[in-house]
């Protein structure tokens, strides 16, 4: 979204609904691509994503324009604070999440069969990205689904914009190796079989 | 320019491959097994709402906004009474829903008319497999520290068997396994007490079903849990406790007359905003289950540190390091001074005698200043010499509107020997 765009948005969302209704269309997807990978199970994050953005509204009045990507690192800090107060009450933990209560994938119309292969990746990739430090998985799943930009990152998690792009590339490096390892283990079992 | 964060040239080809394959929403023309095919493969594996769920929420949004007191109306949505949507059906981690003095009181009244039987048990596979995915509780597995118990009961068709536990001075850890008719969802409120001791639940997981992840495959309607409690109300180091665990089990019955939530889920403000109210689904009391066993105990080593340090005006102590066979914990003491009234987390890495790497704190046992208590569950045990414990920063969010965070960057280095 154009900054000028969101920022004319953002000063109509608290009295018009069609602005409101367009900064959470565009940012909803976001929002429950991260908390996803986060929680795991999809009646939380359910319950996570609506927390957040009724707060969103709420405190609407309160959040103060500081340039581009402003409002998405605004938005992320609601959401992470969601996320902790979950664990915090300790819910969720390192549970181990059903294939079934997970959220469906983006796609179109699937085969059951094929529904349920892409919630396995989705399962598999999430657990992947558990074994990375906790700044890693933040960096990476902010990146990748929060669909922030590094400097935006950097200012949600108080780090040097480098450090980011440091922990990004490690981070993804570290998921490739332990994903190949995975592969790997896989075809050596399957031609032990 | 810190040389540690300078970028290889690699990593900066990188870097732009990823906003490419980004923008391209996972163009995969690398090949899936390269780094970058594995990066298209991580932008296309996205999870997607519930179409339904996203039209409802948007018109709560707009309807609250109208309203022009949403979140204060409600107090958030989650679990909560206004029934406008449906809760989780299961949460892993419940909190005792009564005063444990309610609990055991009902324990001790139900208990009377449960059909109780103590029955002999192989041990199922899924318990010791949910065992094997935490580091510590892995390594009391392999050094067969565990106790099998194999308790069952039976209430109204349900049975909940109650198969190890496991105690050291950081934790207390029970496994067990819930079986009823297939496709009935329950929710268990569970209470650990030594007469009149309550040891708070700190972490656990479970499955239900099948889960390929950790490769545990239940009939349908059963499914298999681990949760661990703080057992630092533990005094002393007796030999073993004997414990009473108590869960309140409840069905989960699932509204029965949902409204479609296709209609009213238009954004156009001209057309009146329709907010959906779901029905809650409802619970029903199964029954109680109370287990009395008893299961050895390891008073562990405490490491009697108390080194006071400052930075960033911040004056920190480490007072202790209690390290036993299945977690370690730093009890730290600190609260910076604020205008305002501020939560305090930190950024806690611990490096014992031995280790490559430092390792992060797994989670907060207490987080509320003064007392700051950090559980890293790994298998640390047989760690003798020098210890570092490094508090790099402090993370604190202020209680009051605009909600700001606050950071203070230390560190605060405490080196000291575990005997």
């Amino acid at each position: 979204m154009d900054p000028k765009q969101e920022r004319a948005l953002l000063k109509r969302a608290a009295s018009e609904p069609k602005a409101l209704q367009a900064l959470y269309d565009h940012y909803f997807p976001r929002v429950y691509a991260y908390t996803s990978y986060r929680v795991g199970r999809a009646q939380d994050v359910e319950d996570i994503v609506a927390d957040a953005f009724l707060t969103v509204v709420d405190k609407l009045d309160t959040f103060q324009w500081r340039g581009k990507g402003s409002f998405a690192a605004w938005l992320f800090r609601i959401v992470r604070n969601r996320v902790s107060d979950f664990y915090r009450r300790g819910r969720g933990s390192e549970a181990v999440v059903p294939l079934e209560d997970l959220p469906d994938l983006a796609s179109g119309a699937l085969s059951p069969a094929d529904a349920f292969a892409q919630k396995e990746r989705f399962a598999h990739l999430r657990r992947l990205i558990e074994t990375l430090s906790p700044r890693r998985r933040e960096v990476v799943l902010l990146r990748f689904f929060g669909g922030l930009r590094n400097k935006e990152i950097a200012e949600l998690l108080a780090l040097d914009e480098r450090t980011v792009a440091s922990h990004l590339c490690r981070g993804l490096k570290d998921l490739h190796r332990r994903y190949m390892d995975e592969v790997k283990r896989e075809v050596h079992d399957e031609q032990a079989v | 320019m810190n040389k540690r964060y300078e970028l290889m040239e690699r990593e900066q080809e990188l870097l732009e491959e990823i906003e490419e394959s980004i923008a391209k929403g996972g163009d995969d023309r690398h090949g899936g097994d390269s780094l970058y095919g594995f990066c298209a493969r991580l932008v296309r594996t996205v999870p997607q709402a519930d179409d339904g769920f996203r039209k409802r929420l948007g018109n709560r949004l707009v309807a609250g906004m109208r309203e022009g007191a949403v979140h204060k109306e409600d107090q958030g949505v989650s679990e909560r009474s206004k029934g406008w949507r449906v809760p989780s059906l299961r949460r892993l981690l419940p909190q005792a829903l009564m005063p444990v003095t309610h609990l055991g009181w009902a324990a001790l009244l139900l208990g009377l008319l449960l059909t109780f039987s103590a029955v002999g048990y192989a041990v199922a596979p899924a318990v010791g497999r949910l065992f094997q995915q935490e580091a510590g509780l892995q390594h009391v597995e392999q050094a067969d520290l565990v106790q099998e118990l194999d308790l069952s009961q039976t209430v109204n068709g349900v049975t909940v068997t109650l198969e190890r536990a496991y105690a050291d001075a950081n934790r207390i850890v029970v496994g067990y396994r819930v079986e009823g008719p297939k496709g009935r969802h329950y929710d268990e409120r569970v209470t650990l007490t030594e007469d009149d001791t309550v040891f708070p639940m700190t972490t656990g997981f479970g499955t239900r079903g099948q889960s390929d992840i950790y490769n545990v495959s239940l009939p349908p309607g059963e499914g298999a849990y681990v949760l661990s409690f703080d057992a630092s109300p533990v005094e002393g180091a007796p030999e073993e406790l004997d414990l009473r665990l108590t869960m309140e089990l409840r069905e989960i019955v699932p509204p029965t007359d949902t409204p479609d939530s296709s209609p009213g889920s238009s954004s156009d403000p001209a057309e009146p905003m329709v907010v959906e109210l779901e029905p809650m689904p409802q619970e029903d009391v199964v029954g109680t289950f109370a287990f009395d066993f008893s299961v050895p105990f390891i008073p562990g080593r405490v490491a009697e540190v108390n080194q006071t340090l400052e930075a960033a005006g911040v004056t920190m102590k480490l007072e202790r390091l209690v390290v036993t066979p299945s977690e370690t914990r730093a009890y730290l003491r600190f609260d910076p001074p604020t205008e305002v009234e501020t939560s305090w987390t930190s950024i806690v890495t611990l490096k014992a005698p031995g280790e490559r790497k430092s390792r992060e704190y797994f989670y907060a046992v207490a987080d509320d200043s003064p007392v700051h208590i950090y559980g890293f569950p790994a298998s640390l045990y047989e760690r003798r010499g020098e210890w570092t414990l490094t508090v790099a920063e402090l993370v604190g969010t202020e209680l009051v509107p605009p909600y700001e965070d606050v950071r203070l960057a230390g560190p605060w280095v405490f080196r000291f020997r575990v005997p």
